[in-house]
């Protein structure tokens, strides 16, 4: 199946459950994301202290991945899921441990805040935060993205 | 003393669940966003055990959790923060001493926590983690 064709698009906004979306990002070859989400709804559903994984937030995250992490050969981000049942995904960002996090509304808006490096490596740090759509958030943490070593937004 | 603000040279450590940690074992802003309704961040003082390194004092919070009967996961996280630090993080935090019967050495993280100042103490924690078990 061609991605570049987003023949997942529909699909992913059309599924019901968890489950289904999970399965299509598994089509799509994204197995180990895939089972990253299985275990984490498994985590929440066993704790009382924490909300489930909310439908239309993993839906976000679903699309997000497949439009934008996939399709510019971003780096898998660390998964997690916040309080309030929201999928959050983060990556460290090189060289001094940095951050670039964000949290998928119910929504369909991402809620974004990068920081660039701890302020004690003596250089400047950079930060952003804000809550963007999907289509712009890549703009608003562009020069936070490079530092993932790939120019994934040269296109 | 009950609400005793913490001195900013000392340590706390937070208990961070495995759906809090990425599935790499980074640490997540989720790790330090309250629940719904809940007014401060639950935290362990860890000078209160008067012990000679921060290792030790974290398996001195590993009794406390086990005396409290709260289930810790085996790929959960202790994180540790400096006090001064982790309030200079946001210009509204405090971070106070709340004793309770059972757990002596409990304290709160108190203010504006936002996704930012999750995410910045998150970056601050990831340093120093320890294993739950």
């Amino acid at each position: 199946m061609s991605v570049t064709s987003r023949v997942w698009q529909p699909q992913i906004e059309n599924a019901s459950t968890p489950e289904e979306i999970i399965d299509i990002l598994r089509q799509f070859n994204l197995d180990a994301i895939a089972d990253r989400l299985t275990d984490l709804r498994t985590l929440v559903e066993d704790d009382p202290e924490e909300s489930p994984m909310e439908l239309e937030s993993l839906r976000s995250l679903a699309i997000f991945l497949m439009s934008e992490i996939r399709e510019r050969q971003l780096p898998e981000p660390e998964i997690g899921v916040t309080p309030a049942g929201l999928v959050e995904i983060a990556w460290s960002l090189p060289p001094h441990n940095g951050i670039l996090a964000m949290d998928f509304l119910l929504s369909g808006q991402i809620q974004y805040t990068a920081i660039s490096a701890p302020a004690q490596y003596g250089i400047e740090q950079k930060t952003a935060s804000g809550t963007s759509p999907k289509d712009e958030i890549m703009k608003n943490v562009q020069s936070f993205i490079s530092l993932l070593g790939r120019s994934c937004l040269d296109e | 003393m009950n609400n005793r603000p913490l001195p900013d040279n000392d340590h706390i450590s937070r208990y961070c669940k495995p759906s809090h940690m990425g599935q790499n074992g980074m640490l997540l802003p989720a790790a330090f966003l309250p629940r719904k309704g809940e007014k401060h961040l639950s935290v362990n003082w860890l000078e209160y055990f008067d012990k000679a390194d921060l290792g030790d004092a974290i398996e001195e919070v590993r009794e406390v959790f086990r005396r409290k009967g709260y289930k810790v996961k085996s790929n959960g996280r202790f994180a540790v923060l400096e006090v001064g630090a982790a309030k200079a993080v946001g210009d509204t935090l405090s971070i106070k001493h709340l004793p309770s019967i059972n757990d002596e050495s409990h304290a709160g993280i108190f203010g504006d926590i936002t996704s930012a100042t999750a995410t910045a103490l998150a970056m601050l924690a990831g340093r120093t983690l320890y294993p739950a078990i």
